[in-house]
């Protein structure tokens, strides 16, 4: 097994799909048919590495692994990219197909073609991959792949007889995807004795091996022992140790054009490894660099703080942790007046961010407190600069910058045609801009719609679940950015300004929002022996006021000679209570009140 | 002593209720807890029992124990017995118990005020002449409402008849200084129900009277019923409405408030009680009862069968001997000081009291709440008091969780 596969015999496809249409299933079938795995000690969705993506179903990190199979008695080497299911954004997926010459595009028979299929297909064909439709889940009794084929051609423009069908369950219709795959996808092209030229298509931290570089070979040959060239980065690392994902890790003395498999060497940070790099051979002639990736840019930032202040360290500790497996987590520290020392930390999108969390959570025993969920905005300067804006504090004087700007994306939604109105006037509502409609079948439409990416991160999705009853599904492309009439909405407490609360917003929203505040405030706010006023504000400008009426009375009615223990205990007690107060003022707010405000979707 | 003694006749020209307390020779005040009541009422959360069949004799007996132990001739200046309910036990054992104590402490000749707690339903003229023969001076009834209705919902075992009953008893018998208790803002009253129940309390005309707002102790059933949601506790709003209204009307009958919810005509104010409110020391004996000698908080073992086993097997019958440090001794003395009415607290007081400077030890406090009308500093022949302005007083424990020192107690 140390020697190179010629390069004619070897197939490098990926399997994209909506979540749930199998993906992770049908990876452990290949596994098992092709003999990768031991069938009696085979784990449920092999490939799903974390524990938390298989408690999610979901995978999180894109991995590869190399099958080799006989089709018509000659030996094939299959490697299988796996891409990430769920994905905030399509950018996350390109990663993984760049690797590929093919897809096999999963579509579950009994719910076709969905946001994530189209969006899949979508980045497969502007590669110009090989597409293999196949149709999962045939077993179940109500499986319409038949219908669904008409969608296809409608939605994809793809021919629907080329379509395979299976039941990753039950491993039918999988050998004939195999034999699809060897007969339909182009084999890997390039020159063995060219200069290395090799694609980074992922990295991550092993907690045994250090840093795992994934690598897609173009041209040339990887030898143990070769001092490599990372281009983008301009680094030198010597190949201690390469081989192949089978899908365990099993060292090769060589790895040659087609073949995909890891680099291991003395590398200290994930960031010294750029995802989307060509990595060549340090001496002698350098290869040219390959088209890259585009870097992800973090499109939701939000506040992460610890439960207890003393935990702050450890939880830079933590974080930088979660990086070495995800360099796509971005954080810096952060004070609030409200919650204290904790950090601004940057996510490819919600789901990242929730996955993140999670993984914090679970892998270093700390507890965190998350601010509500915010997009980077960018403000052009007077003298023509952009500068990045993702916290509230950050934003400076509005007579200092020409424009402010913020993220916008084009977004596909796939709806039941009798849920067009509700979905329309909710992007509507949401800001959007209506670009078309376009009809898969008789009874499904996909809107398309541009929509500010600040609108779709409160509860756009959860609108879109109940406005269909369950069936839209959505899609996001990259994020652009673009100018819009945005404010910073004051919060005032007693007429003191409470910076820990301001938010940017539209400002048509601005009003809805500072009333939102007002009432949580209103609400969470104890009585004080005053009146409080509470009030939202853009510039000088009230939008929205609150009062906060005086407590009339707070005395202990009986107070005797055997009463002076207890209640100095109580009123101990509820001055412990009042620690957890912040003032703003002469007015005590509690911690509650902040968090509440700052994790509010509304 | 015979100065002093002498003092003590002319309460009635005194002004302030600190120089109307009078400071004895060794003395000071004595308390005494009898525990048993016929059932428990709804809010409260007195070291008291509904009697079963425990054994009183072997309780008194044990007080007295306690009393030969803490308290033999200590003379005091003033006595409290309270409860639970006091008269629940009969004129024969009650008289026998007072002289017995009478014996032991010497109180009928030494003091200025006996008060005894009694509750309408066990107070009859039998008892009422037995105690007062006894050496008690000072009747404290537990009327709390003026509606059956009210009496009934609340678990109290006595009509309004049976309370107007029990002060004919206290006058027929001679008590010339009786305190009515009584408690306002029940839900569903109003504020008219309230104002007339005081208007026939006034025409009753006792010398003090007692007006607690209803209040919510932890644990009580009525607490219990109100978390469950079965009951609807008053708003915040309501109730001071309510305790506006019953110092007005009291103030105008005469009756004039000197703390958060005592009133009294000229000169009849609690003696017993000033002791507590000046932070001046006194000895507790009896279940839970609780002692304070500078710098000493003594508490006894709540349980009237774990005190009697006690004092029994010869062992102390505390339960807790707190130590209070500067701070707390001075905070404390705010606490209850604060609660005078039209007259706080005075810094040399304080200073005598704990040893610290209180003007210069809560400075940024008294900046604040100056600030803010929470209190005044005022000037007067004796000295600089800090007092509550009429905002602050309605927000003395606002002000209370302010000044509530770091280091709350250190026990021994
Ligand atoms: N009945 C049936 N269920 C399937 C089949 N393939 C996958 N599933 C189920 O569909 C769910 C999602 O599968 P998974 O492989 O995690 O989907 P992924 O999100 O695309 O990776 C799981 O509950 C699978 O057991 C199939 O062929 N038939
Ligand atoms: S009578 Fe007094 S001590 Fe007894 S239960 Fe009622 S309130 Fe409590
Ligand atoms: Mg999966």
């Amino acid at each position: 097994m140390s020697k190179s596969f010629p390069a004619e015999r070897i197939r490098n496809f990926s399997i994209i799909a909506h979540i749930d249409h199998g993906k992770s299933t049908l990876a452990d079938r290949f596994l098992e048919i092709t003999g990768a795995v031991d069938t009696r000690n085979k784990q449920a969705q092999q490939l799903d590495s974390m524990d938390i993506e298989r408690e999610r179903g979901i995978t999180i990190k894109a991995a590869a692994v190399s099958l080799t199979t006989h089709v018509n008695g000659v030996e094939y080497l299959l490697n299988l990219i796996d891409t990430p299911g769920h994905v905030d954004f399509a950018y996350e997926v390109e990663k993984s197909l760049q690797a590929c010459e093919g897809a096999l595009l999963l579509i579950d028979a009994a719910q076709g073609i969905q946001a994530q299929t189209v969006a899949n297909a979508m980045l497969a064909m502007e590669q110009d991959m090989t597409i293999i439709p196949v149709f999962n889940k045939v077993d179940l009794p109500h499986a319409r792949p038949e219908e669904f084929a008409g969608e296809l051609e409608n939605t994809l423009l793809l021919e629907p007889e080329l379509a395979l069908h299976c039941s990753a369950k039950t491993g039918e219709g999988v050998e004939a995807i195999i034999e699809a795959l060897v007969a339909r996808v182009e084999a890997p092209q390039g020159d063995p004795h060219a200069p290395l030229q090799a694609l980074i298509f992922d990295a991550k931290y092993d907690e045994y091996r250090g840093i795992v570089v994934c690598v897609r070979i173009i041209n040339g040959t990887l030898h143990k022992g070769d001092t490599a060239h990372m281009i983008g980065v301009g680094a030198d690392y010597e190949a201690v140790d390469i081989g192949k994902f089978m899908p365990k890790m099993v060292t090769h003395d060589s790895l040659s054009v087609g073949e995909v498999g890891y680099f291991i060497s003395n590398i200290k940070n994930l960031e010294d490894v750029r995802v989307g790099d060509t990595m060549t051979i340090s001496k002698g002639e350098r290869a040219e660099a390959l088209k890259g990736y585009r870097e992800p840019q973090p499109m939701v930032w939000c506040g992460v703080f610890p439960v207890s202040s003393g935990d702050f360290e450890d939880l830079r500790a933590a974080l930088k942790q979660l990086k070495l497996n995800d360099s796509s987590i971005i954080f810096e520290p952060e004070s609030s007046e409200a919650l204290g020392f904790g950090f601004r930390c940057g996510f490819l999108g919600l789901l990242h961010m929730e996955i993140v969390q999670e993984r914090l959570e679970r892998e270093s025993d700390l507890s965190v407190v998350q601010t509500a969920p915010s997009v980077p905005y960018q403000i052009v300067l007077k003298d023509g600069s952009v500068k990045d804006i993702h916290a509230p504090g950050m934003l400076p004087d509005p007579n200092l910058f020409e424009e402010i700007q913020e993220p916008i994306v084009t977004t596909h939604i796939l709806i039941p045609v009798e849920s067009i109105g509700a979905i329309m006037s909710l992007c509507a509502e949401r800001r959007g801009t209506f670009l078309r409609q376009e009809h898969l079948s008789a009874n499904r439409v996909m809107l398309t719609w541009d929509l500010p990416l600040a609108e779709i991160i409160y509860d756009f999705y959860d609108k879109l679940k109940s406005g269909t009853k369950g069936y839209g599904t959505m899609n996001l492309e990259s994020p652009r950015f673009e100018s819009a009439n945005l404010v910073k909405l004051r919060i005032l407490v007693a007429g003191n300004d409470a910076d820990a609360l301001s938010t940017i917003c539209h400002a048509d929203n601005a009003q809805r929002r500072g009333r939102a505040v007002l009432k949580v405030l209103r609400k969470e706010i104890p009585r004080h022996q005053f009146e409080i006023a509470l009030q939202a504000a853009v510039g000088g400008k009230i939008l929205a006021r609150e009062n906060i009426r005086a407590l009339s009375k707070n005395v202990t009615a009986k107070c005797y000679g055997g009463d002076i223990t207890r209640k100095r205990k109580l009123l101990a007690k509820q001055k412990e209570g009042k620690k957890r107060m912040k003032s703003i003022g002469n007015v005590e707010v509690p911690q509650k009140a902040f968090l509440s405000v700052l994790t509010t979707d509304e | 002593m015979v100065k002093n003694r002498k003092a003590s006749t002319s309460l009635e020209a005194a002004s302030s209720p600190e120089q109307e307390h009078l400071l004895g020779e060794g003395g000071g005040a004595l308390y005494v807890h009898l525990p048993y009541c016929v059932k428990k009422c709804r809010y409260c959360d007195f070291n008291s029992y509904a009697y079963t069949d425990q054994n009183i004799d072997a309780y008194l007996s044990s007080v007295l124990r306690e009393a030969e132990l803490r308290a033999p001739g200590l003379r005091p200046q003033t006595l409290f017995v309270g409860g639970g309910t006091p008269s629940f036990i009969d004129a024969d054992r009650l008289k026998s118990f007072f002289d017995n104590l009478n014996d032991i402490t010497g109180f009928a000749d030494s003091v200025i005020e006996a008060t005894m707690e009694a509750n309408p339903e066990s107070f009859d003229d039998e008892t009422a002449q037995a105690v007062f023969g006894a050496g008690i001076n000072r009747l404290s009834l537990g009327f709390q409402s003026l509606r059956n209705d009210v009496l009934l919902a609340y678990d109290r075992v006595h009509d309004v008849d049976r309370s107007f009953k029990a002060f004919e008893s206290a006058r027929n018998a001679g008590f010339d200084n009786i305190n009515i208790d009584l408690i306002y803002s029940f839900p569903g009253q109003d504020l008219n129900d309230w104002l007339s129940d005081l208007e026939s309390i006034h025409e009753l005309s006792p010398e003090h009277l007692s007006c607690y707002e209803l209040s919510y102790e932890p644990g009580t059933s009525l607490t219990k019923l109100r978390d469950a949601g079965r009951h609807q506790q008053n708003s915040n709003d309501f109730a001071k409405q309510m305790f506006d209204l019953t110092r007005a009307a009291n103030s105008s009958a005469g009756y004039l408030p000197y703390e958060v919810s005592a009133f009294s005509k000229q000169g009849r104010q609690c003696q017993h009680n000033l002791t507590y409110w000046n932070s001046l020391p006194y000895i507790g004996l009896g279940a839970g009862a609780a002692s304070w000698q500078t710098p000493y908080r003594v508490m006894n073992i709540a349980s009237p069968e774990a005190y009697v086993g006690a004092l029994a097997a010869s062992e102390s019958p505390h339960q807790e001997k707190t130590a209070c440090s500067p701070t707390t001794i001075l905070f404390d003395a705010l606490m209850m000081g604060l609660r005078l009415e039209n007259k706080g607290v005075s810094f040399e007081h304080l200073f005598n009291l704990s040893g610290l400077d209180a003007r210069q030890h809560y400075a940024t406090q008294w900046s604040k709440f100056i600030d803010q009308s929470m209190v005044v500093f005022v000037e007067e022949n004796e000295g600089t008091y800090v007092r509550a302005t009429a905002l602050g007083y309605l927000h003395l424990d606002t002000i209370l969780g302010e000044l509530l020192p770091d280091d709350v107690v250190l026990t021994v």
